[in-house]
């Protein structure tokens, strides 16, 4: 057989069990397609030499009738914000480009106890911050579909190397959006659960009230597979729960935000959600009108919180007791320096807003205004959840855009993340499935967001529509 | 109080550029106060929703205490090692060196 890094998960486990393929044939094909697309810059390391010797193990042990777990010989991509013991883990920063992970974070151990391998680290935007991986230190991500577009971001170069079949599968981080946008730009699943159900410990923290770990993948039963093993209560992390099930109902009410969905929608992106909608009324699902009224307010809330969050998490990066220091004549310019040489611009450019709307004089109106608005969005949610079971809106206003498109206004790259931050603000579930591609051959995503532990109903939405794309496979 | 729409000052953006430790080159500080404006601009949509007090003066109301068993989950000295191998500057006593945090000369 040949291709086999076009398999998904599902695929490859099925075809291991029989004994058609190899895990080193897998890892093979994927490090084959990761040399032949180099262009795309999805990987910023690729662990060649020992994830063939781990693929080589896994084989040993499939043949000796001793499994690690469901995904032995599995080769997965890991976001470079989230430590594997002994690799170089530089959240695409010029900070960290020498920093080794002293430990695997939680959501690793978690994989490695199932006998996944590790592909790579790949790009992101420095520190998670940016919707289109060009916010790298490291050179910016392509879009696979067309190399003149973004990938999105942050977790651009894991979105990148699933919709390239560079990997079967891959983990990212969504404090914004950062899983389902680049998901939706790419044509894969991204899947940001609810805040709590995936440990962080081991993820380098940019917004700890809405970072979330998640998989991308190549179907919605993959991203399942996945969420099923990273996620569950962890003493690393006090903010970690157990995930919970919701009842699933056959014929699901969906709601429509028509309000908040109508602002600024590129028009391609507005047909092929009525379309979905309409396919999704032709299975029988009720579709039912529903006004979120605060969630207009989502992305200012956010651009108060998470920076005031982002200003506090990189205090820690001073260049004294790790990361790439530059020497001063005194404590304080090795501070300025070191912090002013090694962020990029938007990373500073976050952390000077965070320090404004945390200064003295400015904090209640800036920090507890956006405090009490999340309760609002939250309230808004509760009360649209009482009457669906799901809520549906697109993934991003737009395809993936041009590189160089957006980098000059912040502002304009910020609005591309509307539709997916009132979900972090809420810590709700959401999903992003490829629905559809524009004329020109850019994926769409649509979003789905259910209640607090929805997962189960998310899966069982997402699967029917991506039946109704055809993309199952 | 209500968000301002005030102007931001290059004053203002080298006092929060010293508060956070980041050295800025003067294209930067102008480049910044552009965009300060335009973000903070857009926050001031917030000026609109009405909040009720308790939730303003009560940012940790979202926030639950999580308690552990209070004991040293680590052995002492367990990880000085694999930790100081990242450490830009280590003396021989395996102490992180750094410039003097008192500085007489000044």
């Amino acid at each position: 057989m040949s291709d086999l890094n076009k398999l998904t998960i599902s695929q490859s486990r099925q075809l291991l069990d029989q004994g058609e393929i190899s895990a080193l044939d897998l890892v093979q094909d994927c490090l084959t397609e990761i040399d032949n697309r180099k262009s795309l810059n999805a990987f910023l390391e690729v662990f060649s030499d020992q994830v063939i010797t781990e693929a080589k193990e896994s084989d040993k042990r499939r043949s000796g009738g001793s499994l690690k777990g469901i995904l032995d010989g599995i080769p997965l991509a890991i976001k470079d914000n989230i430590l594997i013991k002994g690799r170089t883990v530089s959240s695409a920063s010029l900070m960290l480009k020498n920093y080794q992970a002293t430990y695997d974070a939680t959501v690793i151990s978690k994989l490695k106890n199932q006998g996944a391998l590790f592909l790579g680290r790949t790009n992101m935007d420095e520190f998670a911050m940016g919707g289109s991986t060009e916010n790298s230190a490291f050179g910016q991500t392509r879009n696979p579909h067309n190399e003149n577009k973004v990938p999105g971001g942050s977790s651009g170069g894991s979105a990148s190397a699933v919709g390239g079949d560079l990997s079967l599968a891959a983990l990212g981080s969504d404090t914004g959006g950062s899983i389902r946008q680049p998901a939706s730009f790419c044509g894969v699943v991204g899947l940001k659960p609810t805040y709590g159900t995936v440990s962080r410990y081991g993820l380098m923290a940019m917004a700890s009230s809405l970072d979330q770990i998640g998989p991308i993948t190549k179907t919605v039963e993959d991203a399942e597979v996945l969420y099923q093993v990273i996620s569950g209560r962890d003493d690393f992390d006090s903010t970690s729960v157990d995930p919970k099930t919701l009842k699933v109902n056959d014929k699901m009410v969906i709601g429509v935000p028509t309000d908040f969905v109508n602002q600024g929608l590129d028009q391609e992106v507005d047909s092929n959600f009525k379309n979905t909608i309409n396919q999704l009324k032709d299975l029988g699902h009720k579709i039912r009108e529903i006004k979120l009224p605060n969630l207009k307010y989502s992305l200012a809330c956010y651009y108060v919180i998470m920076p005031a969050e982002v200003s506090t998490n990189l205090a820690r990066f001073d260049g004294l007791r790790y990361g790439n220091l530059i020497e001063g004549d005194n404590l304080l310019n090795e501070y300025l320096n070191t912090r002013g040489q090694n962020f990029g611009p938007e990373v500073r450019r976050r952390i000077i807003l965070g320090t404004y709307v945390l200064s003295s004089g400015y904090y209640d109106a800036y920090y507890g205004k956006a405090v009490g608005v999340r309760k609002l969005i939250k309230k808004d949610y509760q009360t649209a959840f009482d009457q669906v079971d799901i809520i549906i809106t697109p993934t991003a206003p737009t395809p993936a855009f041009n590189l160089g498109e957006k980098t000059t206004d912040p502002l304009q790259m910020y609005l591309e993340d509307i539709f997916t931050v009132p979900v972090n603000i809420a810590g709700l579930p959401a999903i992003s499935v490829p629905t559809g591609k524009t004329k020109d051959g850019l994926p769409l995503g649509i979003q789905l967001t259910a209640d607090y532990f929805g997962e189960n109903r998310l899966f069982t939405l997402g699967k029917q529509l991506e039946d109704l794309d055809g993309k199952s496979r | 109080m209500l968000i301002s729409n005030d102007m931001v000052s290059k004053e203002e953006v080298e006092h929060l550029a010293r508060l956070s430790r980041l050295a800025l080159t003067e294209n930067e500080k102008e480049s910044l106060i552009k965009d300060l404006q335009s973000i903070l601009g857009y926050i001031s949509e917030l000026n609109e929703v009405l909040v009720e007090d308790g939730a303003v003066s009560d940012p940790h109301a979202l926030v639950d205490n999580v308690m552990r068993i209070d004991d040293n989950s680590n052995q002492v000295g367990g990880f000085t090692d694999d930790v100081l191998v990242v450490a830009p500057r280590v003396d021989e006593n395996k102490y992180l060196k750094v410039k003097a945090v008192l500085d007489q000369n000044k």
